[in-house]
């Protein structure tokens, strides 16, 4: 019994490690995807928001409306 | 009658020439972009300008690098930033990364692979990515960290650390172990998935388990493991450059508190703001880096190695 519990504890112990070490190493990751949709004004009036569906401003991302507009994108900052 | 014999034994074996073939394009294409460019670096820090005219100077170069103040200082500083560098990668991230490569590797561990991929997320982003997205996290005025830091009742602990001479290299440092980690963790992770299971059975078996079984069984069979991650360590901290020049700029300020050898030697090779690039002085720097990385992975291989017991199964 005494045994099974302190496998738990164990098993608790490692996971809290491991999840935070997780969450350390996501969590810039995460904010830079989120900010990513976001318009300037959001990302810097609330970073750590995620973007809301009725703002998603898919155009952010490669500064085009569509996939369409990508390819001159790029070819403007080449 | 023994070297009539050895002859004859040479002199039946056919010249191996697909040897050389296949070796060929390798050695090609690594003397010409790798070998040639580190002759010339060498060859340039005994060479300066003098009187308008390219000429051989000997030494005197190093004299100058040494001996002249305005190199001097600079260049102490900028070895000293970067030996505390590497000290803070062997202390943080190293032992960080052997205890995250023990957990992943007990035997029964739910979501391990979840851990392992997002543990090693951050080795495979871009330098520019993770300098600029941890400089917006630090700073106040985007205001991440203060937020973060005031969920937890720490607000008061914060501070400009990137723009504090005292705490910049330190925070930059952390950044680089935050990004770096993953390399240890597997190289370490894949050494203690080796290690085979009738060793870790007999301990058992001995009452050995838990955090002794590390300590006395697991870290002596990883220690030429962690020998290599420490080279690697040392040879990549005395090369950094990026990850200081996309959050703290070429000047690597405030108040060259962050500058290293990578950002001393860039400054001074290309040039920077009203500083004019020097291709002998900059050949010099780094031709002294390559001595020192160079007597780095020499006391290693030579002294250290030959010292850690290897086991063979």
């Amino acid at each position: 019994m005494s045994k099974a519990r302190s496998s738990v504890a164990r098993s608790g112990f490692v996971h809290l490690a491991l999840g935070g070490y997780t969450l350390l190493a996501l969590f810039p990751i995460f904010l830079v995807v989120a900010n990513s949709f976001k318009t300037r004004a959001g990302i810097f009036s609330a970073p750590l928001q995620l973007p809301e569906c009725g703002h998603l401003q898919l155009d952010r991302l490669p500064d085009g409306a569509e996939a369409g507009r990508l390819s001159s994108a790029i070819s403007r900052t080449a | 009658m023994t070297t009539i014999d050895a002859t004859d034994a040479v002199a039946k074996r056919p010249v191996r020439w697909h040897i050389a073939v296949f070796l060929a394009p390798a050695v090609l294409v690594y003397t010409a972009v790798m070998i040639l460019p580190l002759i010339e670096t060498l060859r340039l820090s005994l060479f300066n300008v003098v009187d308008g005219q390219p000429a051989f100077v000997g030494l005197a170069n190093f004299k100058v690098l040494f001996g002249d103040d305005r190199w001097a200082i600079s260049f102490w500083n900028a070895l000293r930033n970067n030996l505390v560098f590497f000290l803070i990668h062997m202390v943080v991230q190293n032992p960080i990364g052997i205890a995250l490569a023990a957990l992943l590797s007990l035997p029964v561990l739910r979501l391990r692979g979840f851990y392992r991929t997002a543990i090693f997320l951050p080795t495979i982003l871009s330098f520019v990515i993770v300098g600029f997205i941890w400089k917006l996290i630090l700073s106040p005025i985007w205001g991440v960290a203060p937020y973060l830091m005031d969920l937890v009742w720490l607000k008061p602990f914060f501070g400009p650390w990137l723009g504090k001479p005292g705490s910049a290299l330190i925070t930059v440092s952390l950044v680089s172990v935050w990004q770096n980690i993953g390399i240890p963790m597997m190289l370490i992770y894949a050494a203690l998935l080796s290690i085979p299971d009738e060793v870790i059975e007999a301990a058992e078996c001995d009452g050995v388990t838990g955090w002794a079984q590390f300590f006395k069984i697991k870290l002596p069979l990883i220690l030429p493991t962690i020998g290599i991650v420490s080279i690697l360590t040392f040879v990549g901290n005395f090369n950094a450059f990026d990850l200081v020049y996309t959050m703290q700029g070429a000047l690597a300020g405030p108040d060259g508190s962050t500058d290293i050898l990578g950002t001393f030697l860039y400054r001074t090779f290309f040039g920077f703001q009203l500083q004019v690039g020097d291709r002998s002085m900059g050949a010099t720097i780094a031709t002294v880096m390559f001595l020192i990385i160079l007597a780095g992975v020499s006391l290693y291989l030579f002294v250290i190695q030959r010292r850690i017991r290897r086991y063979q199964f």
